[in-house]
């Protein structure tokens, strides 16, 4: 079977088992930055520029939190609960297992983005226009392996089940309050600033920012996305082990 | 198919990076239609053997070949050959019993077609038809069992490994996977079985091999199990209060053990034909004693 053969089957199997819990996590997706959409455009007045801001940042909220749970948990059920086991006997290769978890963060951040997109675009919030949906998707593509390669890292170097778990709650949380994401990153004491360059939340709210309002995607914040996205596959792939 | 033997283990061992050793020096060979159980107390090395056949676990010692060929030089064509039911493995609990069987057609490399055909037959020789459209996280450990045995025939592996496949389950249950391994036995599988049930041992094998302390310790037919033993007369001594054993002796012949009774003056006892369990505790070395025959 072909490599891409081989990951469409492991993606069409986790998509059966998760469909649930991935509606569950895709409902948290939109209903936590839903609910943060809310009061920011409460807060942002009348003010496009601001209610843009608060938009971009509740989308990167829903896509990190939400992308983050889903590789986090399923890698920590697999390794820690036996389904690991079946899989690597059946047999399936590392590099299919590996793909078809980030490719589902993948799916789920152009879902999010895309329907996001199509709803401010109603309010007369966004702008994207044909550019924007292409930048839009890129940076959905983006921001989805950064965010997987995260989780898949969190979950392979996790000791056991609770310390994983623990792990990847404490970094969406931890993430989504100290990247600057709703606000500007000199906002953070500087001591802190080289740790919000790591943050791949950091990156993706500025481009969704310039998606939403139709603007250039920002070159920089792009680069920084994918390196970070690159930097966390290849650390995450390192620490999946599949033979001892 | 290849005319090497299926399994070959040379000088296999494993050592820790701490130094300790989980197994060392196992020789064994599996025959073509052959079903071997690997019996042994907990952690004295089966499921590291295991592990290190179906490639999960690289010896640091030794060598395994597959059908003829270095196991570890490409894990994911060894692994096609073989059927395992690893002993810690968890099904996917959202998903219905044939659409887990299905989904994981793919994975082992059939076709739809071949997923279809193979599908019918492992619904059917698992008893798993009337269970097909009830998803995993509702059935008993027992269909959970049946499940992982239709994954392992799925895709009609030459050879089967059995990691303490009949573990928690009820007499029923299990004899109904005894029928399922005698089967595929019967169409000429090779079977490599860990348990600790000795009666299942008894039923299924054409050998049996003992590990203890990582070492592959005896090897042998049931037959020349006892042979070596060399007794064929067990006296269990019996608590008179609960009826619980309290020792265990081997014999000859039953006049030595009938003797022995007379002798002892032993009031509660029974009498029995040596089994392959008086063989493990021999050979694991613990409650038995044995009496001389001259």
């Amino acid at each position: 079977m072909s490599a891409p053969g081989e990951t469409l089957a492991v993606l069409r199997l986790y998509w059966a088992q998760e469909r649930s819990a991935f509606q569950f996590l895709l409902f948290n997706a939109f209903a936590m930055p839903a609910f943060v959409a809310y009061l920011g455009l409460m807060l942002a007045g009348d003010s496009l520029e601001a209610q843009r801001w608060w938009m971009a940042g509740s989308i990167t909220l829903g896509l990190g939190m939400g992308g983050l749970a889903q590789v986090g948990f399923a890698v920590l059920t697999d390794r820690f609960l036996g389904r690991l086991d079946l899989l690597r006997s059946s047999p399936v290769s590392k590099r299919a297992y590996y793909t078809a978890h980030v490719s589902l963060a993948v799916i789920e951040s152009l879902v999010l983005v895309l329907v996001a997109l199509a709803l401010l675009t109603a309010l007369g919030i966004a702008a994207p226009g044909p550019g924007g949906i292409a930048a839009g998707m890129l940076a959905a593509l983006c921001a989805g392996s950064a965010i997987g390669g995260l989780g898949a890292a969190l979950a392979f170097g996790a000791r056991d089940f609770d310390a994983g778990n623990t792990a990847v709650a404490i970094c969406a949380i931890g993430l989504a309050v100290a990247s600057p994401v709703f606000y500007e990153i000199t906002a953070l004491p500087w001591v802190l600033r080289p740790l919000a360059w790591l943050s791949p939340f950091t990156h993706i709210a500025p481009l969704l920012r310039a998606v939403i309002a139709g603007a250039p995607v920002p070159g920089a914040a792009l680069a920084a996305t994918l390196g970070l996205a690159l930097l966390l596959n290849a650390v995450s792939y390192k620490l999946a082990r599949w033979q001892e | 198919m290849s005319s090497e033997p299926p399994i070959v283990c040379e000088g296999v061992g494993y050592e820790y990076p701490d130094g300790t050793r989980a197994n060392q020096g196992i020789d064994l060979v599996l025959q073509r239609g052959e079903l071997f159980c690997l019996l042994g107390p907990n952690g004295a090395g089966k499921t590291t053997l295991i592990r290190q056949i179906t490639t999960e676990l690289r010896p640091t010692a030794g060598r395994i070949q597959v059908a003829g060929r270095d196991a570890h030089a490409d894990p994911v064509a060894t692994r096609r050959r073989l059927g395992v039911i690893p002993q810690s493995a968890a099904l996917f609990e959202g998903l219905m019993v044939e659409a887990h069987l299905r989904l994981f057609g793919p994975l082992k490399h059939l076709s739809r077609e071949q997923t279809r055909e193979r599908l019918a037959f492992v619904l059917r020789e698992c008893e798993l038809e009337p269970l097909r459209q009830k998803r995993v996280r509702t059935l008993s450990g027992g269909q959970r069992r049946k499940v992982l045995v239709a994954l392992a025939l799925l895709a009609d592996p030459e050879i089967l490994i059995l990691d303490e496949p009949t573990v928690g389950l009820d007499p029923v249950a299990r004899r109904t996977l005894w029928s399922t391994i005698e089967s595929q036995r019967a169409a000429g599988k090779t079977i490599l079985l860990t348990t600790h049930y000795m009666d299942e041992a008894e039923r299924l094998a054409d050998r049996i091999g003992f590990i203890g302390e990582g070492r592959l310790t005896r090897v042998g037919t049931l037959a020349s199990l006892y042979a070596q033993l060399g007794k064929s007369v067990r006296v269990t001594e019996l608590d008179a209060a609960d009826g619980s054993a309290r020792a265990t002796h081997l014999f000859d012949e039953l006049s030595q053990a009938q003797r022995f009774v007379r002798d002892q003056g032993l009031e509660t006892y029974a009498v029995g034909r040596v089994s392959l369990e008086d063989i493990y505790l021999r050979l694991m070395g613990r409650g038995l004693s044995e009496q001389d025959s001259s």
